[in-house]
């Protein structure tokens, strides 16, 4: 039994400091995973915890048939998949998308470039056209991206993670490539000054 | 290799999935096919710009209080408590583990089994069914018999709805229980009954077979729970109907039948 499955096997018995002891070693796993898919720092932090509590809820289910970091990808994708389809179907999902959440985009520019008011401009625009890009995607299409280059998972372990098919994982990945090039075009010239 | 055919396997390429000889037609046809070549150019492009992304990273600080955050959202009562919830777990754990067809099995044998309560319930209530004797006289003596005890069981049964005490809830509960029980079977007899008590001077008896009958049949269909508006109902019923009056009406005519009878067959006495 792997020492995660000791801490599992534990904290289902109600052992608390194994449960952190789980949270503490994951946590920056499942946040990352959670800023990748959604980009914003306060959103990741909601989603990330909303993991931890279905694990918290969900430990005796835990069957240890996948490794926990797999089982904690699978909640991340799934849980982030469910937000999105709710708020689909409310009107707010335009304003959410489009308004500055929490971390400005300056938050996540290399310190170095901070001297060249320049260079800070244009990591920031670069930054900008990113976001936008991948904002264009729908929630599958994000998640097959940032599974692949973000997390770098392979193709199979992100349709294992997805209960898909590897094909639908690589026409999913080719056409999010194919959205985002368009969404690119527009400041292609940007990128190459 | 077609145009099409070369770009919808550029997740591949850049994979690197492709057989020797599927890369050896892919890189042939991006050397001599400009538009292709271009498009993978702008496939890896867009990957390579994608992937310059930065991250957000927080500082240590948040990192520190990760937990106390989420320890707040955590359930209010202790994780130790998990344990007393273990048994549903190891159920749902237990489930999960069957294959579909297990569970399309159980479906079909619980089946079998239902069908199998059914056909016993109605088998049970053929076999309360009495048969007419093929000796009319016989036969009106035991149908005579037979309503006699069928007025003495609906009274007793019908004194014990008039006399439901609402006040004592868990005694009236199980009386209803029972009371619904003796109901059915009363049900049933007077099913019988109705066609048996075919003769002349009967019909009274008949009618009030009938008005008995729809009067169990509202006892039978009591709720499980105590219901003591309904009961209230069947109790006016009785009321109203002056059913214990002319109950008392018919066993008075039938003693005074059983009177005369005797007194034909033994007339010293």
């Amino acid at each position: 039994m792997s020492d995660d499955n000791v801490l599992i096997h534990a904290a289902s018995r109600g052992d608390a400091s194994a449960f952190r002891t789980l949270v503490e070693r994951y946590k920056k796993t499942v946040y990352y995973i959670a800023y990748d898919l959604t980009g914003q720092h306060h959103t990741a932090e909601d989603l990330s915890q909303d993991v931890f509590l279905k694990m918290y809820r969900g430990l005796g289910t835990f069957r240890g048939d996948a490794t926990l970091r797999t089982w904690l990808y699978r909640v991340t994708v799934n849980t982030y998949l469910s937000q999105q389809r709710k708020k689909a179907f409310t009107a707010l999902n335009f304003f959410s998308d489009h308004k500055k959440d929490d971390c400005d985009l300056t938050d996540v520019i290399p310190a170095e470039d901070e001297h060249s008011p320049e260079k800070m401009a244009e990591a920031v625009m670069m930054q900008t056209h990113i976001q936008a890009a991948l904002n264009k995607l729908s929630p599958r299409e994000r998640t097959v991206f940032t599974l692949r280059h973000y997390q770098d998972l392979s193709l199979k372990e992100i349709a294992d993670i997805m209960d898909v098919r590897i094909g639908t994982v690589k026409s999913t990945l080719f056409r999010a490539i194919q959205r985002m090039q368009k969404a690119l075009a527009f400041y292609k010239l940007d990128f190459n000054a | 290799m077609t145009c099409k055919s070369c770009q919808t396997m550029f997740v591949d390429f850049q994979e690197k999935l492709l057989s020797n000889e599927q890369n050896a037609q892919m890189d042939a046809h991006l050397r001599s096919c400009d538009a292709c070549q271009q498009a993978w150019q702008e496939y890896q492009y867009t990957i390579r710009t994608m992937i310059r992304r930065e991250r957000f990273e927080p500082d240590e600080s948040y990192w520190n209080g990760y937990w106390d955050r989420l320890e707040e959202k955590l359930p209010s009562e202790n994780i130790r408590h998990r344990s007393q919830i273990k048994l549903w777990q190891v159920i749902l754990n237990w489930m999960s583990v069957i294959p579909r067809w297990g569970y399309q099995l159980a479906g079909a044998a619980a089946l079998l089994i239902i069908g199998f309560i059914v056909g016993l319930q109605f088998r049970t209530i053929e076999n309360t069914t009495i048969e007419i004797p093929a000796n009319p006289i016989q036969s009106q003596l035991t149908v005579a018999a037979q309503t006699n005890r069928y007025l003495e069981r609906s009274k007793t049964l019908l004194l014990g709805i008039v006399n439901l005490d609402p006040e004592q809830e868990q005694l009236a509960l199980s009386s209803v229980r029972h009371q619904r029980r003796i109901s059915r079977e009363l049900v049933d007899e007077a099913r019988y009954l109705k066609t048996a008590l075919n003769q002349p001077g009967q019909q009274r008896l008949q009618e009030l077979v009938s008005e008995l009958e729809l009067i169990l049949m509202q006892i039978t269909n009591l709720d499980a729970q105590y219901d003591l508006q309904s009961v209230d109902l069947i109790q006016q019923s009785i009321d109203q109907q002056g059913i214990f009056l002319k109950i008392d009406l018919e066993e008075m005519k039938q003693q005074m039948n059983r009177d005369d009878a005797r007194q034909q067959a033994h007339p010293t006495i």
